[in-house]
C-alpha cells in the first residue's frame, strides 16, 4: 500500500489537467488565479487525505474538494475586482477583450463564467463528461434537482451562445 | 435541437489536454502544504500564548505585586481573570470547529459546516467577547477604590483614562471582526441559495 506522499504524487499526476481546467473554467481563463487555485486545491487535498475513506472513487474525492477550493477562494477574495465573479460587476472580461492576445479558449471560458458559481462548476463537471450520479454526489444535490439545474444551465448557455 | 453542449465539450476537451504538461513538482507542493498546516496551528497557538501569558500576568500581579483584599477588589479580580479564561477556552474551542469543515465532503455539506461556523463566529466576536469585555471592565473598575489607597487621585484617573483608550481600539477591532463575519456569512447565505 503506498504511503501519503507516494499517494499524493500519483494523484496530483493522473488529476492535474481535471483540476486545472475546472480552476481555469472557475476563474475565466486567467491563467495565474487558475493556477493559484489549482495548488490551493492540491494542498487541501493533502490535508484531506486521512479522510478519504474509499466511499468514492479519487476522482470524485478529489472533485468535491476542488468545488469547495473554488467556493472558498471566491468567497474569500470575492471584493477584489481581480476575482470578481458577479457578471453584472465583472465588466473587466468585456472591457478588456482584445481578440489578438487573448488566451485560445477564452471564448468557452467567457461562455461559462457568465454563469452564478454553482452553476458554472455544475456545467465544468457536465463538459468533463463525469456522470450525473457522481456531480450529485460532489454537489450534494439529489439527482432530480441536479438534472433540472443542467437542463436550465444548458438553455442559459444556449442564450449566452447566441449572443456571443 | 442541437445540444448546446457538444461543441463546448469539445472546446473543453482541447483546453483540458493542452494544460497536461508539465506539472509542478509534487514535493514542493507537499512542503508548501505541511508550511501552511504549521503556520496556521502556530498562528492559533500564538493567540493563545499572549492570552495565557496576560492571565499569568495578571494574575501574579495580583497575587505578588497588589494582592488587594476587599471584597469589591476580589470580584474586580474574578471578573477579569474569569473574562480572560473564557476568551482561552473560546479560542480552543474554536480551533476545534474550524477542523469541522472539512474539504472532502459534498458541496452542500461544506456549506453547511461553513455556514454554522460563520454563525457561531459570528456570536463570538459579537454577544460574547462584548460581554467578556463588559465583565473585564466592570472588574477593572472595580478594582481603583482600593487602587486609590496605593496611588494618587492623579495616577487613578490616567489608569482610567488610558483603559479607556485600550478599551476603544479593542471595541474598534470587535466591530471590523463583526462586519467582516457578517460579509462572509451574507455571502455564505448567497450561495446556500444556489443550491436551491
Amino acid at each position: 500500500m503506498p504511503n501519503n506522499t507516494q499517494l499524493f504524487e500519483s494523484l496530483h499526476a493522473d488529476y492535474y489537467s481535471m483540476v486545472h481546467q475546472m480552476c481555469m473554467g472557475f476563474m475565466k481563463g486567467d491563467v495565474d488565479l487558475a493556477n493559484d487555485l489549482t495548488q490551493e486545491s492540491f494542498i487541501n487535498t493533502w490535508r484531506s487525505l486521512e479522510k478519504f475513506k474509499g466511499a468514492s472513487s479519487y476522482k470524485t474525492w478529489i472533485y468535491r474538494i476542488t468545488v469547495n477550493t473554488c467556493l472558498k477562494y471566491i468567497r474569500d477574495n470575492k471584493q477584489k475586482k481581480a476575482v470578481s465573479i458577479d457578471p453584472e460587476t465583472d465588466l473587466s472580461s468585456a472591457t478588456d477583450f482584445n481578440p489578438s492576445n487573448e488566451e485560445p479558449h477564452q471564448e468557452l471560458y467567457r461562455a461559462i463564467g457568465q454563469l452564478n458559481e454553482l452553476d458554472r462548476l455544475i456545467i465544468m463537471m457536465v463538459l468533463d463528461e463525469l456522470e450525473y450520479e457522481e456531480i450529485a454526489n460532489v454537489m450534494g444535490i439529489n439527482e432530480g434537482n441536479l438534472r433540472v439545474k443542467i437542463h436550465r444551465i444548458k438553455k442559459n448557455l444556449k442564450k449566452i451562445l447566441e449572443n456571443e | 435541437m442541437s445540444d448546446p453542449l457538444d461543441s463546448l465539450k469539445d472546446k473543453w476537451q482541447e483546453a483540458k489536454d493542452e494544460t497536461k504538461k508539465p506539472l509542478p513538482d509534487s514535493k514542493e507542493l507537499i512542503q508548501l502544504a505541511r508550511n501552511k498546516m504549521k503556520s496556521a496551528v502556530n498562528m492559533h497557538l500564538g493567540n493563545i500564548a499572549v492570552l495565557a501569558l496576560t492571565l499569568i500576568g495578571l494574575s501574579a500581579f495580583f497575587l505578588f505585586v497588589a494582592p488587594l483584599q476587599n471584597a469589591l477588589s476580589q470580584l474586580g479580580i474574578f471578573l477579569m481573570l474569569g473574562g480572560l479564561a473564557l476568551r482561552i477556552i473560546i479560542e480552543l474551542y474554536s480551533i476545534n470547529q474550524s477542523k469541522r469543515i472539512d474539504f472532502s465532503e459534498s458541496a452542500a455539506t461544506t456549506q453547511e459546516a461553513s455556514v454554522k461556523f460563520y454563525q457561531y463566529r459570528k456570536r463570538i466576536h459579537g454577544p460574547v467577547t462584548i460581554s467578556i469585555l463588559i465583565a473585564y471592565t466592570v472588574g477593572f473598575y472595580l478594582l481603583t477604590p482600593e487602587f486609590s489607597n496605593y496611588f494618587t487621585t492623579n495616577q487613578v484617573i490616567l489608569l482610567d483614562i488610558s483603559y479607556l483608550g485600550a478599551a476603544a481600539i479593542f471595541i474598534y477591532s470587535i466591530r471590523t471582526a463583526i462586519k467582516k463575519e457578517m460579509r462572509l456569512l451574507n455571502e455564505l447565505n448567497e450561495l446556500s441559495d444556489q443550491f436551491g
